[in-house]
C-alpha cells in the first residue's frame, strides 16, 4: 500500500491481492446465456494481475447465509463480511443487460469494483457491441457469432483494469458488520414523556452484539434481545418539544462498541394546534330562496401540524348537539350548515352554538371557543300607511325584526315598470319616507326590508289604495323533465 | 461542483416502457461516472438499503433529514438522481431521453442538472457510418455526454 496526497485529502494506493467474484447479474431479459463469464473475466484479469480470485461457486453459502438477494449490488455491511470470511481487499460485480444470439449479434456488459472494507466503487466499465460495429467496406469484417463478439466484449472490459486502485482513506466510513434490516418507533409523533415502543431487527455478518442501546435525546434506552435478530424496548419520549433521531449502541463481545444512525426520527409535540375559525354568514336563513341560505366555515391551522381527527359540533340553546361534523386527516377547507339535524330535519328558528374540536398525532387536543350563529327563517314585519297632501306622498313605516334590518329600498314605479323613484338605505328604515307625486296615473310604489339573515318583507300598492303584501320566499320552480319543445 | 468528493447514486426512475431501463441506465451511469474519475462513488447496495429503510420510493425526492443522514452515515457530499422518460427502439433505431441532477446533502440545492435527448441516427457522420444500432450503446454514448458535462 502507498500513502500520497491528493486535492482530495489522503489517497491510499492499494494493491488487490484477493478478489471475490459475485455471480453474473442477468439484466438481459434472455434466460439462455452462458454461465462461464465471470470464470472467463477472472481468468483473465488473474493471468495479467497476479491476484487470488475466489470465485462465484465458493461463495454460494455466503450468499445464502447472508440472504443477499440482490445481484449486480452490494452493501457495505456484506463487502466486509466478504472481507472477513475470504481475505478479500475487493469484490467485482458484472453485469449482463444485452444478449442477443441473432444475424447482427448483441452484448452489453459491465464490471464495477468495490473496496470491501469502505464499500466504494473504485473503478467500473461497461461495453456493448453489436457485430455490424466491426463492419468496414463492402461489409467486409462483420462479426457473426455471439461467441466472438463476447470474446472481445470481455477484452475490451478488462482492458483498462488498474494493476492499483486509488482509495480516499478521509472518506471511510464508520466500519460496521451490521445492517438494519427493520427499525421502527410506535408512535412516532408524541406528546413529551409518553411512552414509546421500539422494534429492530438487526443483520449480523459475524456474531452479533452482547447488548443493544437506542440512543435518542441525550439518553440511553436498553434493548432486549428477542431471538432471530430482533431486538425490542419501550422507552420515555423526551419531555421537550422537537425532531430526535434515533441511533444505536452496540456493545461486542470483546468489548468494542460500534455505531448505527438508523433512518428513523421521533417528533415531540406538546403544543396543541393552532386553529383561527372565519365564518360566512353567521346570521342565515337557510330557506333555499338563494340569500343567506347557509353558514359557511373555514377552519385555517395558523402553525403547520399533523391532525388525526376534528369535528364542528352544533349545539342548541339547551346545550344538546343538534348537528355534527366529524372527519380524520387534514382540515378540509371549508364547511357548510345548511341548517338542517342530525336526522337530516330542519332545525328551528334561534339561536345555537357552534364549537371546533381537533386533535393532532402527538394526541393534542384545542377546542374552540363557542360561537353562537342564528337561524332566522322569518321576514321582517313591515307596516306602511300612505298620506297623499300638497302634491307630496308620505309613507309612515313600522318595521319589526328580531336579529336587525339589513337594507331596505323605496321604489315608485308604473305598470311598465319604469321606474320615477328610488330610494334605499342600510340598516332600518326611517319612520318617515317623502316623495314627490309626478303627473301620471297608475303609479305604484314598493317598500322592501331585508333582515340580516336574507329574509325579505314586501310592502307593494297603488299610490291611493293600498294593500299590504309581506313575501314569504317563493318556492322554485321545478324544472321541466322533459323538453319542451313548444315553448 | 469541486467541493464534491463522494456522491451517491440514486437509481433512476423509470417513466419509459421498458421495464429493465432502470437497472440498465442506472449501471451504466455508475459505471461510466466511475471510469470519469471525478468522484468517489457509495455502491448502489447501500442506497438501496437505505431506500428500504426510509420507506423511499424511486423518483421521490428527499427531505432535508434524509440528506443529513446520507452524508453523515455515507460521508456523500452530494446524491444524483435521473429520470429516463424513453428508452425505447423505433423502426430499429434506438431512442433515449434522460435527466439526471445532482443535489448537494449539505444545503439540499441543485449543484448541476442535465438533460440530453438522442437517437441512434444522431451519430451518422456520413453514409451511415457513425450510426448507432443499439440502445445500450447509445446508452452509454449519451450518459458519457451527460457525465462531460459536470467538468
Amino acid at each position: 500500500m502507498n500513502l500520497f496526497f491528493t486535492t482530495q485529502g489522503f489517497c491510499a494506493k492499494f494493491y488487490f491481492r484477493r478478489i471475490a467474484f459475485l455471480p453474473l447479474k442477468n439484466i438481459s431479459g434472455i434466460n439462455n446465456i452462458p454461465q462461464d463469464i465471470v470464470n472467463r473475466i477472472a481468468k483473465a484479469l488473474k493471468k495479467k494481475h497476479h491476484f487470488d480470485a475466489v470465485l462465484p461457486s465458493d461463495l454460494e453459502d455466503f450468499l445464502l447465509r447472508n440472504r443477499v438477494r440482490r445481484m449486480g449490488v452490494i452493501t457495505q455491511a456484506q463487502a466486509q463480511g466478504l472481507m472477513r470470511q475470504f481475505g478479500v481487499d475487493g469484490a467485482i460485480i458484472t453485469w449482463l443487460d444485452l444478449y442477443d444470439k441473432g444475424e447482427n449479434p448483441k452484448i452489453g456488459i459491465g464490471i464495477k469494483v468495490i473496496e470491501t472494507s469502505t464499500g466504494t466503487v473504485v473503478w467500473g466499465n461497461y461495453v456493448s457491441l453489436t457485430g455490424q460495429d466491426f463492419t468496414s467496406f463492402f461489409g467486409l469484417g462483420k462479426v457473426t457469432s455471439i461467441k466472438q463478439l463476447s470474446n472481445e466484449a470481455i477484452k475490451r472490459l478488462i482492458k483498462n483494469f488498474p494493476s492499483s486502485f486509488e482509495i480516499q482513506t478521509a472518506s471511510r466510513v464508520e466500519k460496521t458488520s451490521f445492517a438494519i434490516e427493520r427499525f421502527s418507533l410506535s408512535p412516532l409523533v408524541t406528546q413529551g414523556g409518553l411512552p414509546v415502543m421500539a422494534s429492530l431487527r438487526l443483520v449480523s455478518l459475524l456474531e452479533p452484539p452482547k447488548e443493544i442501546a437506542l440512543l435518542l435525546g441525550g439518553k440511553e434506552w436498553p434493548l432486549e434481545k428477542r431471538g432471530n435478530g430482533w431486538w425490542k424496548g419501550e422507552i420515555e419520549a423526551p419531555k421537550r418539544q422537537g425532531r430526535y433521531f434515533a441511533r444505536l449502541k452496540l456493545f461486542m463481545k470483546n468489548g468494542m462498541l460500534s455505531f448505527l444512525d438508523t433512518a428513523t426520527s421521533l417528533k415531540v409535540d406538546n403544543t396543541p394546534p393552532q386553529v383561527r375559525l372565519s365564518f360566512e354568514n353567521k346570521v342565515f336563513s337557510p330557506n333555499r330562496d338563494g340569500i343567506k341560505d347557509v353558514l359557511i366555515v373555514f377552519p385555517e391551522l395558523l402553525v403547520p401540524d399533523d391532525i388525526k381527527l376534528w369535528g364542528f359540533h352544533i349545539y342548541n340553546q339547551s346545550g344538546e348537539i343538534v348537528r355534527q361534523f366529524e372527519g380524520s386527516g387534514d382540515l378540509p377547507h371549508g364547511l357548510a350548515w345548511h341548517g338542517e339535524n342530525d336526522e337530516f330535519g330542519r332545525v328551528d328558528d334561534g339561536i345555537y352554538c357552534l364549537e371546533f374540536r381537533c386533535q393532532d398525532k402527538a394526541g393534542n387536543i384545542m377546542i374552540s371557543k363557542k360561537t353562537e350563529i342564528v337561524v332566522d327563517n322569518t321576514a321582517p314585519q313591515l307596516n306602511i300607511s300612505v298620506n297623499i297632501a300638497k302634491k307630496k306622498a308620505k309613507f309612515e313605516i313600522k318595521c319589526q325584526e328580531e336579529n336587525g334590518i339589513d337594507k331596505w329600498q323605496l321604489t315608485i314605479m308604473d305598470k311598465e315598470e319604469n321606474i320615477y323613484k328610488m330610494l334605499e338605505g342600510k340598516g332600518k328604515p326611517p319612520p318617515m319616507l317623502e316623495s314627490p307625486l309626478f303627473k301620471k296615473k297608475g303609479l305604484y310604489f314598493i317598500i322592501e326590508a331585508f333582515d340580516l339573515a336574507g329574509n325579505k318583507a314586501e310592502y307593494k300598492g297603488l299610490l291611493i289604495t293600498q294593500q299590504i303584501t309581506t313575501t314569504k320566499p317563493e318556492k322554485k320552480e321545478k324544472v321541466p323533465i322533459g323538453w319542451d319543445y313548444n315553448f | 461542483m469541486h467541493k464534491i468528493k463522494k456522491v451517491a447514486i440514486f437509481p433512476f426512475h423509470n417513466l419509459s416502457k421498458t421495464p429493465q431501463a432502470r437497472e440498465i441506465v442506472t449501471q451504466i451511469f455508475l459505471a461510466e461516472l466511475t471510469k470519469a474519475n471525478l468522484f468517489n462513488i457509495e455502491e448502489l447496495g447501500n442506497i438501496i438499503d437505505f431506500m428500504v429503510e426510509k420507506r423511499l420510493r424511486i423518483g421521490a425526492s428527499l427531505d432535508k433529514a434524509s440528506l443529513l443522514l446520507l452524508r453523515r452515515r455515507y460521508k456523500v457530499d452530494a446524491i444524483i438522481l435521473g429520470d429516463i422518460l424513453v428508452f425505447d427502439e423505433r423502426g430499429g433505431v434506438p431512442y433515449l431521453n434522460l435527466t439526471a441532477r445532482m443535489v448537494s446533502t449539505d444545503t439540499g440545492k441543485i449543484i448541476w442538472k442535465a438533460s440530453i435527448e438522442r437517437n441512434g441516427e444522431d451519430y451518422i457522420k456520413v453514409l451511415n457510418i457513425g450510426r448507432i444500432s443499439s440502445l445500450n450503446q447509445l446508452t452509454q454514448r449519451v450518459i458519457k455526454e451527460l457525465i462531460e458535462t459536470m467538468s
